[in-house]
């Protein structure tokens, strides 16, 4: 093979990958079905959390979860558009920790885990809400990092 | 009039690492009672303890603290490493504690056994460290910490005998760390910079700095890996190092594979080529470490 029908086959390649579009996280993920399994056994996990389900004492759980699952859909580049009060709304006034935090991102990949979801796609979910924790924790010293 | 003085380094120097001691163990009395074992952090990423016994990777310290404490949390970790090259046997037994993921005190002994041309020698570290800014995983950029490692040797006279300038030295060092999430085919990819300014030969097992030139050099040191599972960590890591005693000091080099099986165990293995070591050459082998909580 010349160098040039290596260098055409190279850019076909790249055009042709560069030109499919990408399937979102959400079609990855296992679209709609999984996602509403994920925001159940994330619901479970919560409920026998100790330390987070004090938390959700008023919450009306199944208002949470399908809230919880339009959410995670439009956050995953799927087919919805979460409408409902924003993340620091949710969470104001609550006194969230760093610790926390970090107890309800195990939960979740827990939940994750348990809806068969692969360990890369469970890390591209948490990349995307990752963003969010600055609006949700709240710290003593107002150190948000 | 010299004797005396020595003996009275010897009892400063004892008080120090006795101190290091007793802080710790202050630590552990002072924050069982008022604040929480520390758990607050996702599982690895707290890192590992260096070979300094600073919170790390193996060669290297990181911006990381070697706890699972979050804010509001304390956590002490005992840890025992050995590196295995072809002449030399390194052993560390460190202890560390840290607090809101803020500061970080440490301690650790060094034994290095000089397998062929026989004898031992024995050194002290304690380390401290601050965060500065930042969250290793949250933040937009990396976490940045400064620390110091003070080390004193138990005997100098092999650092005399190489005509080493000094018996103790301190290293400075920043570093920054970062894990970035899935950044690698949905694989959470990690990587720290430190940059360290230091006059020690080989660790300071071999003295600090050279009776003709012992002045402070600054030397980076660079890692980085994936997490290819929740519980499992590969990476490389790369240490400069200086050469004042003009026995080809080389930098070290290693690639590790570290297993968390949960936020009070961590165990690493890793390859390591530590180069010439007091003009022996190719000094590589294996480095194994094991880390406990006791929090």
């Amino acid at each position: 093979m010349s160098f040039r029908t290596f260098a055409f086959l190279c850019w076909l390649i790249l055009l042709v990958n560069g030109c499919a579009k990408p399937q979102s996280l959400y079609a990855r993920i296992g679209g709609q079905p999984v996602i509403d399994i994920v925001a159940g056994n994330f619901t479970n996990e919560i409920s026998f959390s100790n330390t987070i389900f004090p938390y959700f004492s008023e919450t009306n759980v199944d208002k949470f979860q399908a809230s919880l699952a339009t959410h995670l859909c439009d956050v995953a580049g799927g087919p919805c558009s979460y409408t409902g009060d924003s993340m620091q709304q949710v969470h104001a006034g609550m006194q969230i920790t760093k610790n926390d935090f970090n107890k309800v991102v195990e939960l979740l990949q827990i939940a994750m885990k348990k809806a068969g979801v692969a360990y890369p796609l469970q890390n591209e979910l948490i990349a995307k809400l990752a963003p969010m924790r600055k609006d949700i924790i709240e710290s003593k010293n107002n150190d948000k990092r | 009039m010299r004797c005396s003085l020595h003996n009275y380094a010897k009892r400063a120097e004892s008080q120090i690492m006795h101190w290091a001691v007793i802080v710790i163990a202050g630590i552990v009395v002072t924050f069982a009672t008022s604040a929480q074992a520390g758990n607050g952090k996702l599982l690895a990423t707290s890192g590992l303890h260096q070979l300094e016994g600073s919170g790390g990777g193996g060669l290297t310290p990181w911006a990381t603290l070697a706890g699972y404490d979050e804010e509001g949390q304390y956590s002490v970790n005992l840890v025992s490493t050995g590196v295995y090259v072809n002449d030399f046997k390194l052993q560390v037994l460190g202890l560390s504690a840290s607090w809101s993921d803020r500061f970080e005190i440490s301690f650790a002994r060094h034994n290095f056994d000089l397998k062929t041309f026989g004898g031992e020698i024995k050194q002290n570290v304690v380390g401290l460290k601050a965060r500065v800014y930042g969250d290793v995983v949250y933040s937009t950029g990396p976490q940045i910490a400064v620390g110091l490692q003070y080390k004193r040797l138990l005997d100098g006279y092999i650092a005399s005998l190489l005509n080493a300038d000094d018996q103790q030295g301190t290293d400075f060092y920043m570093s920054a760390t970062k894990v970035h999430l899935a950044a690698l085919y949905g694989y959470n990819l990690f990587w720290n910079l430190t940059a360290r300014v230091t006059k020690a030969n080989q660790l300071g097992l071999l003295g600090f700095g050279h009776s003709t030139n012992n002045s402070y050099e600054l030397h980076p040191e660079i890692s980085t890996g994936v997490l290819v599972s929740p519980k499992l960590a590969v990476g490389l890591e790369y240490r400069s190092k200086p050469n004042f005693l003009n026995l080809k000091e080389e930098d070290w080099y290693d690639f590790f594979v570290a297993y968390f099986p949960s936020k009070q165990v961590s165990l690493v293995g890793a390859y390591s080529n530590l180069g010439i070591i007091a003009g022996q050459d190719d000094q590589q082998g294996l480095y194994l470490s094991l880390s406990l909580a006791l929090d």
